[in-house]
């Protein structure tokens, strides 16, 4: 067998004579005696050392037959996955006015109307007749502004789903200002089962880049709700940094500690930049965003963040495979007004449209550029499964097309084997020697 | 003691090319940290 082309080996200098090993493609981690990596080499690994090496992830049967996997894996995903995963797009409007909205000047008094809720209905329940769950987004704008909307869809749906012996479930992505207990309990038995929440650092910066559209702030409104719903549904707290003033956002998680607002209470905490708003919907006067995950300030600031999040006791994702929802023919964007995007963030883009909820889902393989990483160069990097060729808005942003890919090299060179030693340090148990 | 030459600190995903969630919606950097 041959060592894995999606495998990382840093050095491990806490257990002398030990390499550190993580496999991009399956997330595992190890740590490894030296003296192993000499005995692949020769051929005369034990079997079961072999064994365990292959299961992980480490140890392939022949390098080229595992870039050929690579390039169908999306294929066998897509055939094997029983799940539908639709984020809907229930009104481009806002109680809030955010400063780096990136839906901008699209947005508007655009709600989705009864005869397109049905029409999503009957699209999402006929995956149920492929006898696969389905799951919910609702994103808006504001989604709680379309409140009897996502009921009237999820009663629906959920019927649907019961008279086949199937899930229905959704998530709400909201600003969570209007997210009431009676809300929350209202949805629950309707599926709802998280909600996830922008809250961008301390009161002070939060109330300056998410006020209300009066302009007052909504930090004190949105940490109420929280509190209200947090034992009925999964609260994710997001919020979005900027290069002056990440450093910041850790005052949010001693505020949330601070307030009873424990680890056990939100299930999740991730903190992600601000990107640039583009095209013909940006707003015109933000420019903080940035427009490349290759930004070094951005290394430093999503280690530090991170270390945080850990230190302080809270959850966040783990570094594992990511590929983008574009690549899974069960996950879509609904507009408003029915029509289907693969990307939340190219709603509106002309050309890249991919049907309606009426005539269905159109080929998008060139529109998307969808094989734009199937070539040596990314099929022989290490870091492939944790790109599959980036992130086609920022592309579209940064250079106005998406005939390339956005490579994640030099980011991923600068931060992985940090992340990978944050996991060490505070999730994983490990002897120390 | 014998000494082992493979310490699994993370198995991690069970199942080869049954990858996770997708980017969360909104978050335009799927970065890890």
């Amino acid at each position: 067998m041959q060592l894995s082309n999606y495998i990382k080996i840093y050095p491990h200098r806490e257990r002398w004579g030990y390499l550190l090993l993580f496999s991009t493609k399956r997330a595992s981690i190890i740590l490894l005696h030296e003296s192993v990596l000499k005995s692949i080499e020769d051929g005369n690994l034990s079997s079961s050392e072999e064994e365990t090496l292959h299961r992980l992830g480490f140890l392939v049967q022949d390098v080229n037959e595992e870039k050929k996997e690579m390039l169908g894996l999306f294929n066998e995903v897509n055939k094997r996955r029983k799940k539908f995963n639709a984020l809907v797009v229930t009104n481009l409007d806002c109680n809030l006015a955010c400063r780096y909205c990136y839906e901008g000047r699209m947005k508007g008094k655009f709600y989705m109307s009864l005869e397109t809720a049905d029409l999503l209905i009957n699209f999402a329940g006929r995956h149920f007749a492929a006898g696969k769950t389905v799951h919910v987004n609702f994103y808006g704008g504001e989604p709680l502004l379309s409140f009897e909307l996502i009921k009237y869809i999820s009663k629906e749906l959920k019927i649907a789903a019961e008279e086949r012996g199937l899930k229905y479930t959704f998530n709400l992505v909201t600003n969570g200002t209007l997210l009431t207990e009676n809300k929350a309990e209202e949805l629950a038995p309707l599926g709802l089962k998280g909600a996830k929440i922008t809250i961008d650092g301390p009161m002070e910066n939060h109330d300056r880049f998410r006020p209300f559209k009066s302009g007052t702030g909504t930090f004190d409104v949105i940490i109420k709700n929280i509190k209200d719903t947090c034992e009925i549904l999964k609260i994710q707290v997001g919020g979005n940094y900027t290069s002056e003033n990440y450093r910041d956002f850790p005052g949010l998680l001693d505020y949330l500690l601070d307030e009873g607002l424990t680890p056990d209470k939100i299930s999740i905490v991730k903190f992600d930049p601000v990107a640039k708003t583009g095209g013909k919907f940006a707003l015109p006067d933000f420019r903080e965003g940035c427009e490349s995950i290759n930004e070094p300030w951005l290394f430093e600031a999503s280690l530090f963040l991170r270390e945080e999040i850990l230190k302080k006791g809270f959850n966040t994702p783990k570094v594992a495979p990511s590929p983008c929802m574009i690549e899974y023919h069960d996950e879509i964007v609904v507009n408003f007004d029915g029509t289907i995007y693969k990307c939340p963030g190219l709603i509106g883009w002309e050309g890249l449209g991919v049907g309606d909820l009426r005539r269905g889902i159109k080929d998008y393989s060139k529109s998307y550029n969808l094989d734009l990483w199937k070539r040596e160069e990314c099929l022989n990097c290490e870091y492939l499964p944790l790109c599959f060729g980036g992130c086609r808005y920022m592309k579209l942003l940064r250079d106005g097309n998406i005939d390339d890919v956005d490579c994640k090299k030099s980011y991923l060179d600068a931060t992985l084997e940090t992340f990978i030693r944050q996991e060490i340090k505070y999730r994983l148990k490990i002897d120390r020697p | 003691m014998e000494r082992k030459n493979i310490i699994i600190l993370d198995t991690g995903i069970e199942e080869p090319f049954i990858i996770p969630e997708a980017c969360c919606a909104g978050s335009f950097l799927p970065l890890m940290g």
